[in-house]
């Protein structure tokens, strides 16, 4: 299995320029940077050019990560995470329903990669647990959909700065929640 | 690192209060900028005090490993075979862009039996050490394969014939297209040898890398013109970096 620390080792070299570690980065993170942009965009497409852009910025920034301060697999997602929400803002007609195209889960090959200790992930899911459900869903829709204010507003039935206070409420929480 | 003033994170202690967010003014902009949340002229804005506001940056670093968490529930999906050559294609080769068939109207004068052009996950390739480049040069039925490493340091193009072999009375020749060049440029006939190293011209090592391996069927003894005058049986591109 493909450790945390292979992958903090993969970009280092990618940073020094080493395209064989770039190679095996892609085939290490790829399938699960393209479930990210996937499920942002919705749209097959669109998240394979998503995905291409994202192994550019990660070739282009990965100089910069060791000052970063980021851990290798968070980096990694929240470049995915964040292009893919630039790409479905900047596109004109959204695309609501997943497209009817059979997907390639993982095959064997691809090696698993845990994003976070179970333990984190039982802590997120505590402390969502803590909120308001319509306001844990506002922030699940937030990270995972890449909602706007607006969306989130609309979905809840709520006016937009209803949900903003919502939103900056529950983030206060779960910070507080999650430093406990 | 930039320091930040108190009162631009804190808000001020003895001012009232709405609904609780002044105090935190900050963490809650930065959590929203981190859902993708904020408008673009807000994003904007937060990013040019993130770009001289270290403790902004570390702030903003803090929320993107909490909220990551969600990103636990995504399942991989393998994406298309097609992404990783058009991105390495991309990255590395920004001429080749353009020109997406410039390998076709290179080969183009050939009959081509069989083009297939692969870029190969590395392969440990036991040459003492060195660094090598490996091609994999492959005919699309897999009825020839030739597994060769390439070594600049030596200027070697080892040669593994692993599957298939020179048609009676002809000769294979294996063959170089370099970015830029029209033609391909003959590296000779491939030994008999299944196992085997050749030379590579010293005018070619810099040119190797990223190329296109091509072999040909051609006349015992190679072609007599300098250029393929038989089928291109099997190509290979000469990438990934073994150390």
């Amino acid at each position: 299995m493909t450790t945390i620390s292979d992958i903090e080792n993969m970009i280092v070299r990618v940073g020094l320029g080493d395209r064989a570690a770039f190679s095996s980065l892609y085939d290490a993170t790829g399938a699960k940077l393209f479930g990210v942009c996937l499920r942002i965009l919705n749209n097959r497409h669109d998240a394979e050019d998503a995905l291409q852009d994202v192994y550019v910025k990660i070739w282009k920034n990965a100089d910069r990560y060791a000052a970063n301060g980021y851990s290798p697999i968070t980096w990694l997602i929240t470049i995915a995470r964040n292009l893919a929400i630039d790409r479905l803002r900047a596109r004109k007609a959204p695309t609501s329903q997943i497209e009817d195209q059979p997907h390639l889960a993982t095959s064997d090959p691809t090696p698993e990669m845990a994003v976070v200790q179970k333990s984190e992930r039982a802590r997120m899911d505590g402390c969502l647990d803590e909120l308001d459900p319509a306001h844990a869903t506002a922030v699940r829709g937030a990270y995972l959909n890449g909602d706007t204010y607006q969306e989130l507003a609309d979905h809840a039935g709520v006016p937009i700065n209803t949900m903003r206070t919502w939103l900056r409420r529950s983030l206060k929480k779960l910070k507080d929640c999650l430093t406990r | 690192m930039a320091a930040t003033k108190p009162e631009e994170t804190q808000g001020l202690p003895d001012q009232m209060t709405q609904a609780g967010d002044q105090p935190q003014d900050d963490s809650a902009l930065v959590a929203e900028y981190a859902l993708h949340l904020l408008d673009a002229p807000a994003r904007l804005a937060f990013e040019r005090r993130l770009a001289d506001d270290a403790a902004l940056r570390s702030m903003l670093v803090e929320w993107d490993e909490r909220l990551v968490a969600f990103a636990d529930e995504i399942d991989p999906v393998t994406p298309g075979a097609h992404v990783k050559p058009a991105l390495l294609v991309h990255l590395f080769e920004p001429q080749k862009r353009r020109f997406g068939f410039g390998l076709r109207a290179a080969l183009a004068g050939l009959a081509i039996v069989a083009l297939l052009l692969i870029v190969v996950v590395p392969q440990v390739w036991n040459t003492g050490g060195a660094s090598t480049y490996l091609a994999e040069i492959v005919a699309e039925d897999r009825g020839l394969i030739v597994q060769a490493g390439y070594d600049p340091d030596r200027a070697k193009l080892t040669l593994d014939r692993t599957a298939g072999a020179a048609k009676l009375g002809r000769s294979l020749e294996l063959w170089v297209i370099i970015d830029g060049v029209a033609a391909p440029v003959s590296l000779g006939v491939m030994p008999d040898e299944r196992i085997a190293s050749i030379d590579v011209p010293a005018r070619l090592i810099p040119s190797m890398i990223l190329a296109t391996l091509a072999i040909s069927d051609e006349p015992l003894g190679g072609s007599p013109t300098g250029a393929p005058t038989g089928d291109v049986l099997a190509t290979g591109v000469v990438s990934s970096i073994v150390n």
